[in-house]
């Protein structure tokens, strides 16, 4: 409201940079992939 | 690490989090079928909301399934303490140019209360069920192992853990640091635990 974000709740902490957008089964293979490397 | 994942029956040591509105029951199969566990929140919805949800994931998906379900201690309502909170926020209020609510409500009724979401788990039998902000009462807990039906809690403090192991929780799962997590910080919650109920192996 009003430009005032203090009162939200932010669910993203330090990893929020690491974040990649693409669908869900997708990423379970890209984790998945990358798990066993 | 092999054992976790036929206790969950899956491929990939994997869990969607089970964040309550956000979680689709199209996510969930997404991610079921992907060999991780898909997981739906609950907490925000009713017994009716939750079956339709887990419906929706089974026409999906024929893997294994994870509901979230709250359990804080149910709110206990007090009109008069609720008044002094909403007066002492008002200049809060008057900051963005909002009128404060009459009254104050739960805005999520606990699993604690809410009889018909554990009737709806015991007969949609999601595969895992895991607990967030609390344990449920120990006569819940025991339907819902004896349903076969295992059972995992999130710790974010050792005095969370030991209220799971009171709880007879099958795993713990400790968020990563930096993680998002919330933690459950009223004592109440820790005073629902049942102190000398037996641990047990997972029973399955």
């Amino acid at each position: 409201m009003r430009g005032e974000y203090g009162y939200g709740a932010q669910w993203v902490g330090q990893g929020a940079p690491l974040a990649r957008a693409m669908p869900a089964g997708e990423l379970v293979a890209v984790l998945r992939r990358e798990l066993a490397d | 690490m092999s054992g976790l994942l036929e206790l969950l029956r899956i491929d990939a040591p994997i869990v969607q989090a089970p964040m309550a509105g956000v979680s689709t029951p199209e996510m969930a199969a997404a991610v079921s079928n992907a060999g991780a566990l898909g997981s739906l929140g609950v907490g925000a919805t009713d017994a009716a909301g939750a079956r339709k949800m887990i419906a929706a994931f089974r026409e999906r998906s024929r893997r294994s399934l994870h509901v979230n379900v709250f359990c804080h201690a149910p709110a206990s309502a007090d009109p008069a303490r609720e008044a002094r909170w909403l007066e002492r926020l008002r200049p809060d209020f008057a900051r963005v140019s909002a009128a404060p609510p009459a009254a104050l409500r739960e805005i999520y009724r606990s699993f604690l209360a809410d009889d018909e979401m554990l009737a709806a788990l015991l007969e949609t039998r999601p595969e895992v069920v895991s607990f967030h902000f609390g344990v449920p009462s120990p006569e819940g807990v025991k339907a819902l192992r004896d349903a076969g039906i295992v059972l995992l809690g999130s710790a974010t403090t050792l005095a969370d853990a030991r209220t799971l192991v009171a709880a007879v929780a099958s795993r713990i799962a400790s968020p990563r640091s930096g993680a998002a997590s919330i933690r459950a910080t009223s004592p109440t919650i820790r005073s629902r635990t049942t102190p000398a109920r037996r641990s047990t192996p997972p029973g399955r």
